[in-house]
């Protein structure tokens, strides 16, 4: 349990710091702008009450916006993403429920429901920010193609981080 | 009442849900922008700190580029001093020197951070309240202008750069004087607009847009961009003009906070005629 909470901590912290100091300054395309800081969330043990995951992705979002002055910005997207997260969970799981101890990891869930599971998340995440940040709905298509072009790009760098991360159980 | 209780327990997860969408959009619509960033900014000594460090790692990658940014900067400094100039006339001219009297002094910053693809993008300097850095300054690099200090702390300061939603400010077009106010509409870093020109000014692609000084907070005649294109709206009395930006704000890595040293005395006067701005 408290290896999990280690764990978990770092996390926390080396996804802010990547998001803030590399992907943020990373000027691929006007169409990308990589958030990959929201792997904290589809990462969380299936386990993880609700308010608790509500709570940890408002902090997320607050640190975040802490460091690109939008105060209330990331954190909108991100509780959202952590609500829409409960009911996805529900709808994806399998027959006979999740078994304790497992997280959503594609190692221990299979890379194609890993992909379906984030890609609406992220999708979904990347959508809501590029709204609020503009804060204009006339211009939904264009925020909604954006955020698919973006979100493919961050999924990416996700499974990149959690390949790297990845420790198989022994 | 016990119901609305038994209500709420049932459904606390939307509930709490809504509760921190809530908070989150009260910090986001809280309608001043100079209010928004006022608690939890990149100038906090945390963020700013976290920011500097890796500044001071990467700024490394790209000295050459600076290197000839500065020296650039250097030889147009060196070519307006006053010993390279030649007296055309000898003792004809009377110079007085009291009829000129300084209005801006500038500080030099390194930009710590800045972004270019969001919808509203700030920068950090490494310089702040201790250095003479106040809010509302103007900040201005060798091609352009870079924004416009929103809030200080002690050693940094955070700036809301000219590609922001919440940036206007006014221009004219150099050849004819005309004034407009230009905003950035989003999507390109390299393109802004110019609003409030009436129909009949005539323009061309690549007429200079410069900075009007009537807010006092950069001095007139600034760089700003050129005019891209130019079209006529139907049933619009004014142009829609898309201009280039100078500054290329991928690339910035100093700038220079101006201080105005007349604005007490402009603000005074102004606050008497109850001009709203």
């Amino acid at each position: 349990m408290i290896r999990l909470l280690v764990r978990y901590a770092w996390a926390f912290v080396l996804l802010i710091l990547i998001q803030v100091l590399i992907l943020n300054n990373l000027h691929l395309s006007i169409y990308i702008n990589a958030y990959a800081y929201v792997l904290f969330i589809l990462i969380l043990p299936f386990e993880t009450p609700g308010w608790l995951s509500l709570s940890l992705a408002f902090l997320l979002g607050i640190s975040i916006d802490a460091f690109s002055n939008s105060l209330g910005m990331h954190a909108g997207a991100t509780v959202f993403t952590a609500f829409i997260r409960e009911f996805l969970l529900k709808v994806m799981a399998p027959r006979d429920g999740y078994d304790s101890g497992q997280t959503p990891h594609y190692g221990e869930m299979g890379i194609i429901w890993f992909l379906i599971y984030g890609g609406i998340l992220t999708i979904l995440h990347h959508t809501f920010l590029f709204i609020l940040e503009d804060f204009n709905f006339a211009r939904f298509f264009y925020h909604f193609f954006k955020a698919i072009v973006s979100g493919i790009f961050s999924l990416i760098i996700m499974l990149v981080l959690l390949l790297v991360s990845y420790k198989p159980k022994r | 009442m016990l119901s609305l209780f038994r209500f709420l327990y049932k459904h606390a997860f939307i509930v709490y849900f809504i509760l921190l969408e809530i908070i989150s959009f009260s910090f986001l619509l809280q309608s001043n922008p100079f209010q928004r960033a006022s608690f939890l900014n990149s100038s906090d000594y945390i963020t700013a700190r976290t920011y500097e460090t890796f500044n001071n790692i990467s700024s490394y990658l790209g000295l050459a580029e600076v290197n000839d940014y500065l020296a650039e900067e250097n030889s147009d400094l060196k070519s307006s001093s006053i010993n390279y100039f030649k007296k055309s006339f000898d003792n004809n001219i009377i110079i007085r020197d009291t009829s000129y009297e300084q209005e801006f002094t500038f500080y030099a910053a390194e930009i710590i951070r800045n972004s270019v693809n969001n919808r509203n993008n700030y920068l950090t300097l490494n310089r702040g309240e201790m250095h003479g850095i106040e809010k509302g300054m103007g900040v201005l690099s060798k091609n352009g202008i870079v924004g416009i200090v929103i809030e200080t702390s002690k050693r940094y300061s955070a700036v809301m750069s000219v590609l922001n939603k919440d940036f206007k400010m006014s221009v004219k077009i150099l050849k004819n004087n005309y004034f407009g106010s230009l905003v950035w509409p989003g999507e390109n870093y390299r393109i802004g607009k110019v609003l409030d020109i009436p129909n009949h000014v005539s323009l061309v692609e690549g007429d200079v847009v410069v900075t009007s000084g009537f807010s006092g907070i950069y001095p007139a005649g600034i760089a700003v961009g050129k005019v891209k294109s130019v079209f006529q709206k139907a049933g619009s009395g004014f142009l829609e003009i898309e201009i280039e930006f100078s500054e290329d704000y991928r690339k910035l890595s100093y700038a220079h906070v101006v201080k105005n040293l007349h604005k007490t005395e402009r603000v005074e006067l102004e606050s008497k005629l109850q001009v709203n701005d």
